[in-house]
C-alpha cells in the first residue's frame, strides 16, 4: 500500500512539465510572426533580417515622412471610426429590439442582421461589387463604408444584444415607474447599463473596419487606399521594412483597442463610485 | 397621503390562455391589500396592468378618481418595487434615490434633502455613496424602497419584495414594511406566494386562482370562514373531509363522512341537510382527552406523532371513521397522548366549516 502510493508524484510533475512546454510552444508559436514583426521594424537595414543588427527608427521616420502612408493612416482611421459610429447607431436599437422584442420574423431578422458574419467574405465582395457596380459607387469612399459597416454590423449587435439579454428587463420597468418615459428610460438607464458592451462593440467594429482587406480590395479604388490596401500593394511591389513597421503600428492599434475594452469593463465601479450624485 | 384604487373587470390574455379573468378590487385610501396565489394565479399581472407595464385587454384601473387605464406607467406615479430590486447598477445609491425627482425636474438642493430624508427613511443613512453591487440583498431593497417612496406616491405596488432575501431578513423588512405603512399612510398593493407574508402584513387579502379572486378579506375571514375548499387549503393547515350535510340535534348541523364513522358536528351554514358538502376543522382547534374522561368528544385512535416543538402534531382516526390531524400544545396541562392509545376528540362545533364541495 505505502509502495504503490508513493509512485504518482514524479509522474504529475513529468506531466507539468510536458503542459507547460506544449503550452509554451502553442505561444511561441502564435507570438512569433508578431514579434518577428516587431523586431525587424526596429532594425536599420533595408533588408528583412532577424535579429536585427542595429537598433533604429528609420522605418518609422519614413513612414511619417511618406504622404501616401500617411494618407492611407488618415484614412483607415477615418474610415474605421465613420463604420464604428455607424453600426453603433444602427446596430444598438436593432440589438434592443431583438433582445426585448416579441413580434412576428424576429428570429428570420436576425439571422438577416447576423448573416453577413456568417456568409463567406469572399461571396459578399462579390454581391457587393455587383451591386455597386450597377450603383457606380465602385471605388467611392462611400461604397467602403457602406460595406464595412455591413461587416461591422453583425458584431454589435451579437456582443449589445447579448448584453441586453443579461440586462435585468425590471430596471427599464422601475425607470418608467419612476417617471421616465421610454426614450429618457433608454438614454439613462438602459444605455449606461450596458456601456462597457457599448465600448466593447465599438471597439470590435472599429477593428473589423481597420483590419479589412477583402472587401477593401475588391470595392476600393485609387482614392481608397487604407493602410491594410496598401501593405498589400507594397508586399507587391516594394516589399521595404516600412511594412514592418506599419505593422506594428496596426498592432498597436488593435492592441489599444483591446485595452480600451478591457479598461471599460474594469474601471467602472472605481469611477462611478467616486461620482457625486 | 394613500390613494383611493378601483379595478373593474380588468383581464389579459396571452394567446389562448387567460392570464386574468375578470379582476374586480376596491382598495380604500392606506389599506395594505395583498394579491396571494400561486405562479401563474394572475397576480403579477395584475400588478403589472396596475403599474401600467401591461395593457390589459378589458376592464378599468381608476386611481384616486382619475381613469389611468391607458396612461404610461412614467404618468401614474405610483411607486413599484420588484422582487429583484431592480436598481440601476451603474449609479450610487444616492443618484438611484434620487432618479425619480431628476425625472420632475426637483432641483439639486431639494434632491439632494429628499434624497438624505428617504435614506434616513429605510435605516440607509450615510450609504449614498455605495454602489448597488457593494451592498447586500436587504440593503439594496431598502434603496429601492426609498427610490418608490421619495416622490411621495400615492399607491405602492410591491412584486414579491422579500422573495430574493434569506428567512431572518425577510422577517426584519416584514416589520420594516408594516412601520413605513403605517408611517406614511400610503396605498400598498403586494404581491406574494407566501401566505404568512400576506396574513401578517395586509389589512386585506385577495387570494387568486386561475386569474380570478377566489376570495377577498382580512386573515381571519380566510382563515376562519374559507369559502371554498380550494381557500381552506391554500391558507394553513386543515384536515378536509368529504360527505354529506345531516342534522345535529337542535339546530344543528353535521358532515356523515361518506367513508363511515359517527357525524362530525360543525357550524352550521348556507347548506341543507342531504347537501354533498366538505367539512373542514383547522388542527389547532381539536382538544384531546383520555378516553375515559367526562365530558362530550369522539373516540379515536392515535396513529402517529410528530414532534416540532412548540406543538406535536398527531394523526388521529375516528373509531370507524376517517383520518384528522390536530395540534396539541406541548404543555404539562396539555394531554400527552401516546401511539396506539385510544383517545377523545372533541372541538367546538363553530370552529369547523362545512363547504360546498
Amino acid at each position: 500500500m505505502s509502495l504503490s502510493s508513493a509512485a504518482p508524484p514524479p509522474r504529475i510533475n513529468a506531466g507539468r512539465s510536458a503542459l507547460w512546454l506544449l503550452a509554451g510552444l502553442t505561444m511561441l508559436f502564435l507570438l512569433a510572426p508578431i514579434a518577428v514583426i516587431i523586431f525587424v521594424s526596429f532594425n536599420d537595414t533595408t533588408l528583412f533580417s532577424f535579429p536585427p543588427s542595429r537598433w533604429s527608427l528609420r522605418w518609422y521616420h519614413a513612414l511619417w515622412e511618406s504622404r501616401a502612408w500617411r494618407e492611407a493612416g488618415w484614412f483607415s482611421l477615418w474610415l474605421a471610426s465613420l463604420v464604428a459610429l455607424a453600426s453603433l447607431l444602427i446596430g444598438v436599437p436593432a440589438a434592443y429590439g431583438l433582445a426585448k422584442g416579441r413580434f412576428r420574423g424576429r428570429r428570420l431578422a436576425e439571422a438577416l442582421l447576423i448573416s453577413p458574419m456568417v456568409v463567406p467574405v469572399i461571396v459578399l465582395a462579390l454581391g457587393l461589387y455587383m451591386l455597386f457596380s450597377k450603383l457606380g459607387l465602385i471605388g467611392t469612399p462611400t461604397s467602403l463604408f457602406l460595406a464595412h459597416t455591413l461587416l461591422a454590423l453583425p458584431v454589435v449587435i451579437v456582443i449589445v444584444g447579448a448584453a441586453f439579454r443579461r440586462l435585468d428587463g425590471s430596471i427599464e420597468l422601475a425607470a418608467r415607474s419612476c417617471g421616465a418615459s421610454f426614450p429618457r428610460a433608454f438614454w439613462h438607464i438602459v444605455l449606461p447599463a450596458v456601456r462597457p458592451a457599448l465600448i466593447s462593440a465599438g471597439a470590435f467594429a472599429f477593428l473589423t473596419s481597420f483590419d479589412e482587406v477583402v472587401l477593401t480590395l475588391f470595392l476600393g479604388g485609387p482614392r481608397t487606399t487604407t493602410l491594410p490596401k496598401k501593405i498589400w500593394e507594397s508586399v507587391k511591389f516594394e516589399l521595404d521594412p516600412s511594412l514592418t513597421a506599419v505593422s506594428t503600428i496596426l498592432i498597436i492599434v488593435s492592441i489599444a483597442a483591446l485595452l480600451l475594452v478591457e479598461l471599460a469593463r474594469r474601471s467602472r465601479i472605481q469611477r462611478q463610485a467616486k461620482e457625486a450624485p | 397621503m394613500g390613494a383611493s384604487l378601483q379595478i373593474n373587470s380588468l383581464g389579459k390574455s396571452y394567446g389562448p390562455s387567460q392570464a386574468v379573468a375578470s379582476v374586480s378590487l376596491d382598495i380604500a385610501a392606506g389599506e395594505f391589500v395583498s394579491l396571494l396565489g400561486a405562479s401563474g394565479s394572475g397576480k403579477t399581472t395584475t400588478l403589472m396592468m396596475i403599474a401600467g407595464f401591461t395593457p390589459p385587454d378589458a376592464g378599468e384601473i381608476v386611481l384616486d378618481g382619475q381613469p389611468i387605464t391607458h396612461l404610461p406607467p412614467e404618468r401614474r406615479g405610483i411607486g413599484v418595487v420588484f422582487q429583484n430590486y431592480a436598481l440601476f447598477p451603474h449609479m450610487n445609491v444616492a443618484r438611484n434615490v434620487g432618479f425619480p425627482l431628476k425625472m420632475r425636474r426637483v432641483s439639486a438642493a431639494d434632491t439632494a434633502r429628499r434624497v438624505t430624508e428617504a435614506l434616513a427613511r429605510v435605516g440607509l443613512a450615510g450609504l449614498g455613496e455605495r454602489l448597488p453591487a457593494q451592498l447586500s440583498g436587504g440593503q439594496q431593497q431598502r434603496v429601492a424602497l426609498a427610490r418608490a417612496l421619495v416622490y411621495e406616491p400615492g399607491l405602492l405596488l410591491m412584486d414579491e419584495p422579500l422573495g430574493a432575501l434569506d428567512r431572518s431578513l425577510r422577517e426584519t423588512m416584514k416589520t420594516e414594511i408594516r412601520r413605513l405603512h403605517r408611517q406614511l399612510g400610503i396605498t400598498i398593493v403586494y404581491v406574494t406566494h407566501d401566505q404568512e407574508e400576506a396574513l401578517t402584513l395586509s389589512d386585506r387579502i385577495a387570494l387568486m386562482d386561475r386569474g380570478r379572486i377566489v376570495q377577498i378579506g382580512s386573515a381571519t375571514d380566510l382563515y376562519e370562514r374559507p369559502v371554498n375548499a380550494f381557500v381552506a387549503g391554500f391558507i394553513g393547515e386543515s384536515t378536509m373531509i368529504g360527505g354529506k350535510v345531516v342534522r345535529d340535534g337542535e339546530a344543528g348541523q353535521a358532515l356523515l363522512p361518506a367513508a363511515g364513522g359517527p357525524p362530525l358536528p360543525a357550524r352550521p351554514g348556507a347548506l341543507r341537510e342531504g347537501d354533498t358538502a366538505t367539512f373542514l376543522l383547522r388542527p389547532e382547534k381539536a382538544s384531546l382527552s383520555a378516553a375515559d374522561a367526562p365530558g362530550s368528544g369522539l373516540r379515536a385512535t392515535v396513529q402517529d406523532i410528530v414532534y416540532v416543538g412548540e406543538i406535536s402534531r398527531l394523526t388521529l382516526r375516528l373509531d370507524g371513521g376517517p383520518e384528522l390531524t390536530i395540534k396539541q400544545p406541548n404543555r404539562a396541562d396539555a394531554y400527552q397522548a401516546r401511539i396506539g392509545e385510544a383517545v377523545k376528540i372533541d372541538w367546538a362545533p363553530d370552529d369547523a366549516v362545512l363547504l360546498a364541495a
